[in-house]
C-alpha cells in the first residue's frame, strides 16, 4: 500500500481520532472516581429502589451490580461511550466512499494508479486500528482509575479486558456497517442518517427483547444482542467464552460487512463531482 | 495494441443511465503523440467518454483500451499510463498546496515532486496556502501542476482552462504544446473552439451523445467556403477541380466547399459571372457549427446543419 495514500489517511483521522481517544481514557478514569466517591451501601439502596425492569435491561443481577466492579462495568454501556464509538464508526465509515464522492476528491484519487480496494482498505484499516486504541483508551482510563482511586471492594483490571474487546468489536461492526452504507451511497450525510436509523432501531429491538418476556426472540434481531461487556465484566468465569460468541458474531458480521463494500464499490460507477 | 500507433482505441463504447443514452456507439482512435481536441456542448458526452477511458464509469457496452489494457478492467494499470484533470477537480481542503503537489508525487511512481514545483511556479501558485483557501481557478491550477507533473504518455484534460483567466489560459495551451512536443499523446475536452484549433492535431465533435465528426485540423485550416451571387448559369468547373469541391445552389446563390489549397481554383472562380463573392477560411468554428448551430436546440435548426453534414462520423 501506498505511504502517500497512507499518511492522507492517518492525518484526515487524526483529529477526531485524538478528541475521542482522551475522551474515553479521561471518561472511564472519571468513571472510577465517581465510582469511588458514592458509597457502596448508599449505592445498593438506590440500586433496591430502581424497578425490576432496569436490572432486566443492564442484565446483571443486582448482587453483582452492587458491587465496585459491576459499577464500574456500566462505564462500558455509558451514553458517552456509546457515544464516542457511534462518532468514530459513523464519521469514518460514512467518510470513506460517499464522503471522497461526496467533496469530489474521488475522482481525482481514483485517477491515480491506485486500485478502489485499496482505497477502501487503508480507510478500513485505519478506522479499525483507531477503534482498537479508543478500546485501548477505555481499558487503559479503567487501569488508572483503579490504580490512584479507593475502592471498597478488590477490583481486577484484567476483568475489563473482554469488556474492551467487547466495544472494539461494537466499533468495527458499526465501522463495517457505515462503510458497506457509504459505499453504496454518494450522500454521506444520507449514510449517516440510515446508519443512525438502523442503530436506533436495532437498540430499540434489544430493549423490547430486554423488558418484554414473550418478544425476547427479537433479541435475535439485532446485533447489539452480541454488545454486553457489562455482563463480562462481572462474570469473569465465563467471560472469555461470552467473548469468543459475541465478539466473533460482531467481527463476523464486520468482515461481512466490508466484503460486500468492497463488491460494491469495485462495481460501481463514481459519478462526477456533486 | 501495445507498440501500434493508436494508444486509445474504444468500440462501440456506450453509456446509458436508465433510460438516458450518454453515449453511444463510440469509436474512438487516438494515436500516439497527437492532441486530440473532444468537443461538443454540454451534455453531449465529453466527460462521460473521459470518465468512461479513466474507468470512473463502467460501459453499457463497448469497450475502451489504452494502451492495449482495458480501461474498466485494467484501470490501475490504465492510471500508471494516464495523467487525469477533471473538469471540476476537487483537491482535500484541509491540505496546503504544496502538500496536494507532493500527494499526488507520492501516490504515482515516476511523478517528479521537482517539475511539480516548477510547474507551480510558472501558474503563479501560492503552495502555502490552504486548499480551502484558493480561489477555483487556484484550484484549478493547482490540480494542473499535480496533473501535469506526471510523466504518463497519456494526458486527459477535461476543460483545462475553465476557471481560469486570460493569461493563464495561454500558459496552459503551451503546456499542453510542450506535451505533444514531449511526446506525449493529450486528450483535451473545451468549449473553446480557438483554443481547440490552437492546440489540437484532431478534433472529435459529440453531439448528443454521439461522436458525429472527426476532422484534422490542419486539414480543416486549408479548406475555404467560397459564397457567391451567380448573375448567370454556373458553369461545370473543370473535371480536375470537380472532383475536389462540394458545390451548393440556392436562390441565386453558391456555395463552394474546398478541400485544399485554394489556389488551383482561383482561374475557374475568376471565369465565374460573379455578382458577388466571399472566400473565407472553414475553421473549426464553421464546422463546428455545422453540428451545433448557434442559437440551436430545436429540431430544425439541428436539420439545416445535417443537410450540409448528415448524421454519422466523417473523418
Amino acid at each position: 500500500m501506498n505511504k502517500a495514500l497512507w499518511s492522507k489517511s492517518i492525518r484526515e483521522a487524526r483529529p477526531l481520532l485524538l478528541a475521542l481517544v482522551a475522551l474515553m481514557f479521561g471518561f472511564h478514569w472519571l468513571f472510577v472516581w465517581l465510582t469511588s466517591l458514592v458509597e457502596l451501601g448508599a449505592y445498593k439502596i438506590i440500586l433496591q429502589a430502581l424497578p425490576g425492569e432496569f436490572h432486566s435491561l443492564v442484565n446483571i443481577p443486582l448482587a453483582k451490580l452492587a458491587t465496585d466492579t459491576g459499577r464500574i462495568s456500566l462505564a462500558y454501556v455509558d451514553p458517552v461511550v456509546i457515544f464516542a464509538v457511534l462518532s468514530w464508526s459513523l464519521a469514518r465509515g460514512s467518510d470513506c466512499v460517499a464522503g471522497e464522492i461526496g467533496r469530489g476528491t474521488m475522482e481525482m484519487l481514483l485517477a491515480q494508479p491506485i486500485s478502489r480496494l485499496a482505497v477502501l482498505g487503508m480507510q478500513a484499516t485505519v478506522t479499525t486500528a483507531g477503534a482498537a486504541l479508543l478500546a485501548v483508551a477505555a481499558w487503559l482510563g479503567t487501569v488508572q482509575g483503579l490504580a490512584v482511586c479507593k475502592l471498597s471492594d478488590e477490583v481486577s483490571a484484567a476483568d475489563f479486558i473482554p469488556a474492551a474487546i467487547n466495544l472494539f468489536a461494537l466499533t468495527f461492526f458499526l465501522a463495517a456497517a457505515s462503510s458497506l452504507i457509504s459505499a453504496c451511497d454518494s450522500y454521506r450525510w444520507r449514510a449517516i442518517g440510515v446508519m443512525g436509523g438502523f442503530y436506533v432501531i436495532e437498540l430499540v429491538i434489544k430493549i423490547v427483547g430486554r423488558l418484554a418476556p414473550k418478544y425476547d426472540w427479537l433479541m435475535y434481531g439485532t446485533f447489539l444482542a452480541a454488545f454486553e461487556p457489562q455482563v463480562m465484566v462481572v462474570s469473569p468465569e465465563r467471560a472469555w467464552s461470552m467473548s469468543l460468541r459475541y465478539d466473533g458474531a460482531l467481527i463476523g458480521l464486520a468482515a461481512a460487512c466490508y466484503v460486500a463494500a468492497a463488491i460494491v464499490f469495485c462495481r460501481r460507477d463514481i459519478p462526477a463531482p456533486l | 495494441m501495445l507498440g501500434s500507433p493508436l494508444l486509445v482505441e474504444t468500440r462501440s463504447l456506450a453509456k446509458r443511465y436508465g433510460d438516458v443514452t450518454a453515449l453511444k456507439h463510440c469509436a474512438l482512435q487516438i494515436e500516439r503523440g497527437e492532441v486530440y481536441g473532444l468537443l461538443g456542448p454540454n451534455g453531449s458526452g465529453k466527460t462521460t467518454l473521459i470518465r468512461l477511458l479513466m474507468g470512473l464509469l463502467r460501459p453499457s457496452a463497448g469497450s475502451a483500451w489504452i494502451d492495449g489494457l482495458d480501461c474498466y478492467r485494467q484501470s490501475v494499470a490504465v492510471h500508471a499510463r494516464v495523467a487525469y484533470l477533471p473538469g471540476d477537480a476537487r483537491l482535500f481542503r484541509q491540505m496546503r498546496g504544496r502538500e496536494v503537489l507532493q500527494f499526488f508525487c507520492g501516490v504515482r511512481a515516476g511523478a517528479d515532486f521537482r517539475k511539480a514545483l516548477e510547474l507551480a511556479d510558472r501558474l503563479k501558485l501560492e503552495l502555502s496556502r490552504k486548499v480551502s483557501m484558493l480561489s477555483t481557478g487556484m484550484r484549478q491550477k493547482l490540480a494542473l501542476a499535480a496533473v501535469l507533473a506526471a510523466d504518463t504518455p497519456l494526458a486527459i484534460l477535461d476543460e483545462p482552462t475553465a476557471n481560469l483567466d486570460p493569461n493563464v489560459r495561454s500558459d496552459v495551451l503551451a503546456l499542453v504544446r510542450e506535451a505533444r512536443s514531449a511526446g506525449r499523446t493529450v486528450i483535451f475536452s473545451s468549449h473553446v473552439l480557438d483554443e481547440a484549433e490552437q492546440a489540437c492535431d484532431r478534433v472529435g465533435i459529440l453531439r448528443e451523445g454521439e461522436l458525429v465528426h472527426v476532422a484534422r485540423v490542419s486539414e480543416v485550416r486549408r479548406q475555404h467556403r467560397i459564397r457567391a451571387r451567380l448573375t448567370g448559369p454556373l458553369p461545370q468547373p473543370p473535371a480536375a477541380l470537380a472532383r475536389q469541391l462540394t458545390i451548393a445552389a440556392s436562390n441565386g446563390g453558391v456555395t463552394i466547399h474546398t478541400p485544399g489549397e485554394l489556389s488551383p481554383l482561383l482561374g475557374w472562380l475568376a471565369a465565374l459571372p460573379l455578382a458577388e463573392v466571399k472566400i473565407e477560411p472553414l475553421g473549426l468554428k464553421t464546422v463546428y457549427e455545422s453540428y451545433h448551430p448557434p442559437q440551436s436546440g430545436n429540431g430544425a435548426d439541428d436539420s439545416a446543419a445535417d443537410a450540409d453534414h448528415p448524421r454519422g462520423v466523417r473523418r
